[in-house]
């Protein structure tokens, strides 16, 4: 019942282990590339906190990449020097049959009996001696063992992608800040519409403009207090009384309203992990001067004043705005998400 | 289709799960080579229910993101974890623990359903729980019905390998470090693959999504066809005049975008390719005079018997957010963020879910438990687990809207 080794599954060893290493070592030094080196591409990837764990990572890979050369280097070693029996020291009361389902490669047969003589192939295989291997008679085995190559080129190619997509230096922007309906209270919006409307009704109506822009407040008294935008955004849930009425500059990326020129949200994407959990964190924009000549997605500093309005039952912040200069065009933010910790 | 989306969901899940696995493949490493066969048998409760409750809670114990948690319990099963504790542990693995119970906190904090972020966290955890405790009972009885029949071929051989009587071997150095290196990398490249396949079909399915909910153009007026001296046009009806939009009612549409128009499929036309927020020129018939104006487009409101079904079908949401949760693919830490930003319309009990059916079932855990399981205990744990959560969704919902209600 014993099953017979056949010869040309040690064809495909070596290059099995040669795969497994050129590959661990492969994306062990994307990890620590990603993190020493490709920094942008790593930030676009993957939330702060998760950048040690790619480090880390690469470095156990990296590590176990070695060692396995190393071990086959030995093995290699062994091998060539002819006519030499293994000198392994196996324990012979029982070998822990290895699990060999890598590669496509799903089973070794082995003929074994326990007076050992181990292959002189360089078979480091912990195998069970074949008259305790508990395959029952007639047993075969699974579809992938493939005697002429014994292993599955395939899964090589899949693996490739990724590291092709790195060569490529893939990727490298943010998506799109989509459209989405403006946060902003009915209140608020019917206001900026105001503006708008009255612009458009034309010169008879300036008068009244320039009334009514009179009888608001100039929003720019005083220093501007230079913001985060999370900050800006969350300050509606746990410090209005802080920041309520403070003029502050912050940064974002512009997304027009559809309504109204002297609206627009300011934009930053959140993510807690990685980049495909990514959310668009709007903070809406009320102008009193249209706002043009800006592209959407385009990074922009705001100087504003802040102020709460409730919606939905729970506040949100929002910034008035004086004049088109308030809105200046920017850098990006090196850091292209924000997270909450 | 938006090719930098696509590229950035992919590698997104590729380096987010990467970690994980290298952590599972060299605990797993370390586990073959150090724990005895059958140890973890001898110390587990003879209680299989008692056992398979704790495998539940082990998440607490080695929080472990679900990528992780193959290779280990790969090991695990080899060492003497019976199936249904595995089983247990796998499903409620990723969602009992610490990091993500906060996440689900914070997550909910200021966007709750069901009242509070808490109730929100303890739904979660209490629904995970009872889903992978009775389908690890489940597990248990076809176990005792079909053996290792149910576990892939390479799990088997080597559970019914020959095993050391327990003890652990002496093996010199240079053995055991092939050993675990040999199985850490065997174990990385294998599920590596699965990983990169799975995200690949995630951000596709993705893609999908996106375009089927992207919101479409439309001008920022109501359009009516009309007929007069045997032409046919269209009229603008109704319109609000702003800084945005030059359109005034009663003008009659020539070209939009500079395509001709006179029927409304001719503005889905001329609109096809354009997107909400953006300026178009259109040509109108102004009082008797050609005039050349600008507006800017709006979105077409979601379809409100959309917006009806759902939220007059629980069972529909439910269906539709779990699809929306095996689609996505989303680490058990991040997705409570993504589920509590879903909008308004989506009913509490379809975003909960969401968040219990998401750990456990996706397309790249799909592709992994291939690796350990045959098709028969995938599907049986599927059916289990999917029946359950709708089921307790449910539940959740109507006792949810009776509290409200006799509040």
């Amino acid at each position: 019942m014993a099953h017979t080794h056949t010869h040309e599954d040690s064809d495909s060893y070596y290059p099995e282990q040669l795969c497994l290493i050129a590959f661990s070592g492969l994306f062990g030094g994307i990890c620590l590339s990603l993190y020493f080196w490709q920094t942008d591409m790593l930030k676009l990837v993957l939330a702060e906190p998760f950048h040690l764990f790619v480090l880390i990572s690469g470095i156990f890979l990296v590590g176990l990449t070695v060692l396995r050369a190393a071990v086959l280097w030995k093995i290699a070693g062994e091998v060539n020097t002819p006519g030499q029996e293994q000198q392994h020291s196996h324990e012979h009361e029982g070998h822990e049959h290895h699990d060999h389902g890598h590669c496509g490669h799903e089973h070794h047969h082995h003929d074994h009996d326990c007076g050992h003589h181990h292959h002189d192939h360089g078979h480091v295989h912990t195998a069970d001696c074949g008259h305790q291997h508990q395959h029952g008679r007639g047993h075969t085995h699974g579809h992938q063992h493939d005697h002429e190559h014994g292993w599955a080129p395939w899964r090589y190619m899949i693996l490739l992608v990724p590291v092709i997509l790195f060569l490529l230096g893939l990727p490298n922007k943010l998506p799109e800040v989509g459209a989405t309906n403006l946060q902003v209270s009915g209140a608020f919006e019917k206001e900026a519409m105001g503006y708008g409307a009255l612009v458009a009704a034309g010169p008879a109506q300036w008068n009244q403009l320039s009334a009514w822009l009179a009888l608001s407040h100039d929003p720019t008294t005083g220093p501007a207090h230079k913001i985060d935008f999370l900050t800006l955004e969350q300050s509606a849930y746990s410090g209005r009384d802080v920041w309520n009425g403070k003029v502050v500059r912050v940064l974002g990326q512009y997304q027009p309203s559809m309504n109204s020129l002297r609206e627009f949200n300011l934009v930053r994407l959140q993510i807690k992990c990685c980049g495909a959990d990514a959310i668009p964190l709007p903070v809406p924009i009320v102008s009193k001067a249209p706002i043009t000549g800006v592209a959407p997605g385009q990074w922009v500093e705001v100087t504003g004043k802040v102020e709460f309005v409730k919606q939905r039952g729970s506040f949100i912040t929002v910034l008035r705005v004086p004049a088109r200069a308030n809105v200046k065009p920017s850098e990006p933010d090196p850091n292209p998400y924000v997270t909450s910790s | 289709m938006d090719y930098e989306r696509f590229i950035l969901v992919f590698t997104s899940i590729i380096y987010e799960a990467l970690p994980f696995i290298v952590f599972g493949v060299v605990i797993a490493g370390l586990l073959e080579e150090f724990v005895p066969q059958q140890f973890i048998a001898r110390i587990i409760p003879r209680s299989r229910p008692l056992a398979i409750g704790m495998g539940g809670l082990l998440g607490g114990v080695f929080p472990m993101c679900e990528c992780g948690i193959i290779p280990i319990m790969r090991r695990l099963l080899r060492k003497g974890l019976p199936l249904s504790v595995c089983v247990a542990y796998m499903l409620a693995g990723p969602i009992i623990n610490i990091v993500v119970i906060l996440s689900t906190y914070v997550a909910f904090t200021n966007k709750s359903i069901f009242e509070s972020a808490w109730i929100v966290v303890a739904l979660r955890v209490g629904l995970a729980f009872v889903t992978a405790f009775v389908t690890a009972l489940i597990v248990e009885r076809a176990y005792k019905k079909y053996g290792n029949a149910l576990l892939a071929p390479q799990v088997v051989r080597g559970l019914t390998a020959n095993d050391d009587n327990g003890e652990p071997r002496r093996r010199s150095a240079f053995d055991r470090i092939n050993n675990i290196t040999a199985t850490a990398l065997g174990d990385f490249v294998d599920i590596m693959a699965f990983l990169i396949l799975g995200a690949t079909l995630a951000a596709s399915g993705r893609e999908v999504m996106e375009q089927l909910s992207k919101p479409q153009p439309t001008l920022n007026a109501e359009i009516e066809e009309f007929r007069s001296n045997g032409t046919r046009g269209l009229k603008v009806v109704k319109t609000t005049p702003s800084d945005t939009n030059g359109l005034k009612e009663g003008d009659v549409l020539r070209k939009l975008a500079g395509k001709s128009v006179t029927t409304p499929a001719d503005i889905d036309t001329a609109l096809r390719r354009k997107k909400p927020a953006e300026d178009v020129s259109v040509l109108v018939l102004r009082d008797g005079e050609e005039a050349e104006v600008e507006t800017r487009l709006n979105a077409r409101q979601v379809d409100s018997a959309f917006v009806d079904l759902i939220q007059n079908n629980v069972l529909v949401a439910i269906l539709l957010m779990m699809g929306v949760a095996v689609v996505f693919c989303l680490c058990s830490e991040a997705d409570a963020f993504v589920a509590a930003n879903f909008p308004v319309m989506w009913p509490g009990a379809a975003k909960l879910a969401f968040l219990v059916f998401g750990p456990m079932m996706d397309i790249k855990l799909y592709l992994m438990y291939t690796r350990i399981f045959r098709p028969r205990l995938i599907w049986t744990i599927i059916l289990s687990v999917a029946l359950q959560v709708i089921v307790y969704c449910l539940i959740t919902h109507y006792v949810s809207e009776y509290l409200m209600r006799s509040h």
